[in-house]
């Protein structure tokens, strides 16, 4: 056998040994079995930390006002970084369509409310009237403006 | 009761696909090859019918589909064609260990996806225009609508992936994201099981079982596709249209040359890449030295402009425009990207688990150009044809290009590794056709 017919003989071994190797540890990493990671942190493949349990919370506040019709707004506070923020605004926009999310940071610039019925923020942000504050969870506080 | 439903959802598909091939009479013999096949095939239908009624403003239903799969199964028994039987062939026991670790490998990676696991893409593209699917029987105009609040499910992409995960969610009853994410494993399963059956006959069972086992075990690879993106199914498009092509060049084979067609238009239904991936590979064949008169090659070499046109026609004519070649950038503005661009590929094929994957195409590359065997160079051409394409989209992008690299890179460029993989080992290493049993009559 020539040499060359040897040594890729030898890089598919090599490339199997390193990818099983590079697999197994995948797996048991948190991007791999859910044996491998705290229950809590459903949906956290790729998210930002701590965002999965931001969506879990945000997810059943907004079943508290389960109105398909009218958009909801979320505001996150500010230790929520970017990158998260958007991975939050992808997965309620999944998790909670057919009613629309918008999700903004708290450092972006809050858009007119005007078009939204419910309200995400931060526990310790108040509102003011005509918004009534209707359940908190994890540090949130989901409010609904009633209807005219 | 779930998974029976996901068997059945699957079995109908590939049932279909099977009998179109075979109304086709371009079904192939061996029965890995068909299993490869026969899904993608009945995907690109699914896609094709799904997507005509989106066009249309039909509501999918999925009585209407299992009764036009009736009747193409019905008519596949009493016109189709699927070739002789296969035989059996002595084994290599040696060979049978390998493949017993990667069915191990796929088992571990398959019940990973039984957790919540889909990935950003997988979010906000796919399996969000898959739920919409589901629960309105069509993409509701907001997804149509580029000012809307939904652009950044890219409205302009094709629905090859969210129809395979509506149909999976259908079956199911359901929308489950552990689903969308067991779909992109099924798409990924299927790469080596073609890698098998594309090196078997050419270079033995061992090196074939060891080729499968390589593609099994990239972990980015299956960790897109459980994230429930598409680039799995480039993957999966590129490497049967170049195994597909090969047979069709190095053998005449008219039929090879259809399904490479079928798996070009698997690409073009997928995902944008994929468009250009199906025109590539249908110019190259067309021009390429070979014995299949030009004007015989047309027809197959059309059929992914044919899948693609009409959503491709539609989503042009409502607006929706891809967000990447928008504008060119200057040339010195280009030439940093690309320089920023090489920079990081290098660090993605030097990095794990990538390493021998860069040794062995080179080696692959220079035995092919030592050989100059017609039918592999075609599946060179296009190979490099769509790494260039993909750079210079790169290169050209408005997006930031630290952002597209750290968010798309592994993903885009690892969707090439099976295709290199067979290449550089149908090329560097000697045939041994006639050694093993053959199973075509």
């Amino acid at each position: 056998m020539r040499l060359v017919e040897r040594a890729m003989i030898a890089l598919l071994g090599a490339w199997c040994v390193i990818g099983i190797a590079h697999t197994a540890q995948s797996l048991l990493g948190p991007a791999g079995w859910a044996a491998g990671r705290p229950g809590t942190d459903a949906g956290f493949v790729g998210m930002p930390l701590p965002g999965s349990t931001v969506v879990v919370a945000i997810g059943r506040l907004l079943e508290v006002t389960p109105d398909l019709e009218d958009p909801a707004l979320v505001i996150l506070p500010l230790e929520i970084g970017p990158s998260a923020v958007l991975y939050i605004n992808y997965q309620l926009a999944h998790t909670r369509y057919p009613r629309r999310v918008d999700v903004v940071g708290a450092s972006a610039p809050t858009p007119a409310v005007n078009p939204y019925s419910t309200i995400v923020v931060a526990e310790e942000v108040r509102l003011q009237a005509p918004w009534r504050m209707t359940a908190t969870l994890a540090g949130f506080s989901v409010w609904e403006r009633p209807s005219l | 009761m779930t998974a029976i439903g996901m068997v059945v959802g699957l079995v109908a598909l590939w049932a279909g696909g099977a009998s179109a091939l075979s109304l086709a009479r371009v079904r192939d013999l061996t029965l890995t090859d068909r299993l490869v096949a026969d899904f993608a095939s009945g995907a690109v239908v699914l896609a094709f019918v799904g997507t005509m009624a989106i066009v249309l403003g039909l509501q999918l239903s999925l009585g209407a589909i299992y009764l036009g799969l009736f009747l193409l199964i019905g008519s596949a028994f009493k016109w189709g064609r699927s070739g002789g039987a296969v035989v059996a062939r002595e084994r290599d026991p040696f060979a049978l260990g390998i493949l017993a670790l990667v069915g191990m490998l796929l088992t571990a990676v398959g019940v990973a996806t039984t957790s919540d696991r889909l990935w950003w893409d997988g979010w906000a593209i796919w399996a969000l225009k898959a739920r919409v699917l589901f629960l309105e029987g069509t993409l509701s105009p907001v997804f149509l609508d580029p000012a809307g609040p939904y652009v950044f499910t890219h409205l302009d992409y094709p629905l090859l992936v969210p129809l395979v995960d509506w149909w999976g969610f259908r079956h199911l009853g359901e929308v489950l994201p552990q689903a969308a994410s067991f779909l992109g494993f099924f798409w990924f399963l299927l790469i080596p099981v073609l890698l098998w059956g594309a090196l078997r006959d050419r270079l033995g069972e061992r090196i074939a079982a060891l080729a499968a086992l390589a593609a099994a075990a990239c972990w980015p690879i299956a960790f897109y596709a459980t994230g429930g993106t598409a680039d799995v199914v480039i993957a999966l498009a590129l490497l049967g249209a170049i195994v597909e092509l090969d047979r069709a060049f190095g053998q005449e084979d008219r039929s090879a040359l259809w399904r490479a067609g079928m798996f070009l238009a698997l690409g073009a239904a997928a995902k944008n890449e994929g468009l250009a991936l199906a025109v590539i590979g249908s110019c190259i064949a067309l021009v390429a030295p070979g014995g299949i008169a030009r004007a015989s090659r047309l027809p197959a070499l059309l059929l992914p402009l044919v899948v693609a046109a009409p959503w491709l026609l539609f989503t042009r004519a409502i607006g929706l425009e891809s967000d990447v070649l928008v504008a060119l950038p200057s040339v010195a503005e280009g030439g940093t990207r690309a320089w920023i661009l090489a920079g990081a590929l290098l660090r993605q094929f030097t990095g794990t688990p990538w390493q021998p994957l860069p040794i062995l195409a080179l080696l692959g590359v220079v035995a092919a150009l030592r050989q100059s065997d017609r039918s592999l160079s075609v599946g060179w051409t296009v190979l490099t044809a769509y790494a260039i394409v993909l750079c210079g989209v790169y290169a050209s992008a408005p997006q930031d290009l630290p952002w597209l690299i750290s968010t798309t890179l592994p993903r885009v460029f690892g969707a090439l590794a099976p295709a290199t993989l067979f290449l550089a080992l149908a090329s560097g290493l000697p045939e041994r056709r006639g050694q093993a049993a053959p199973d075509r009559p």
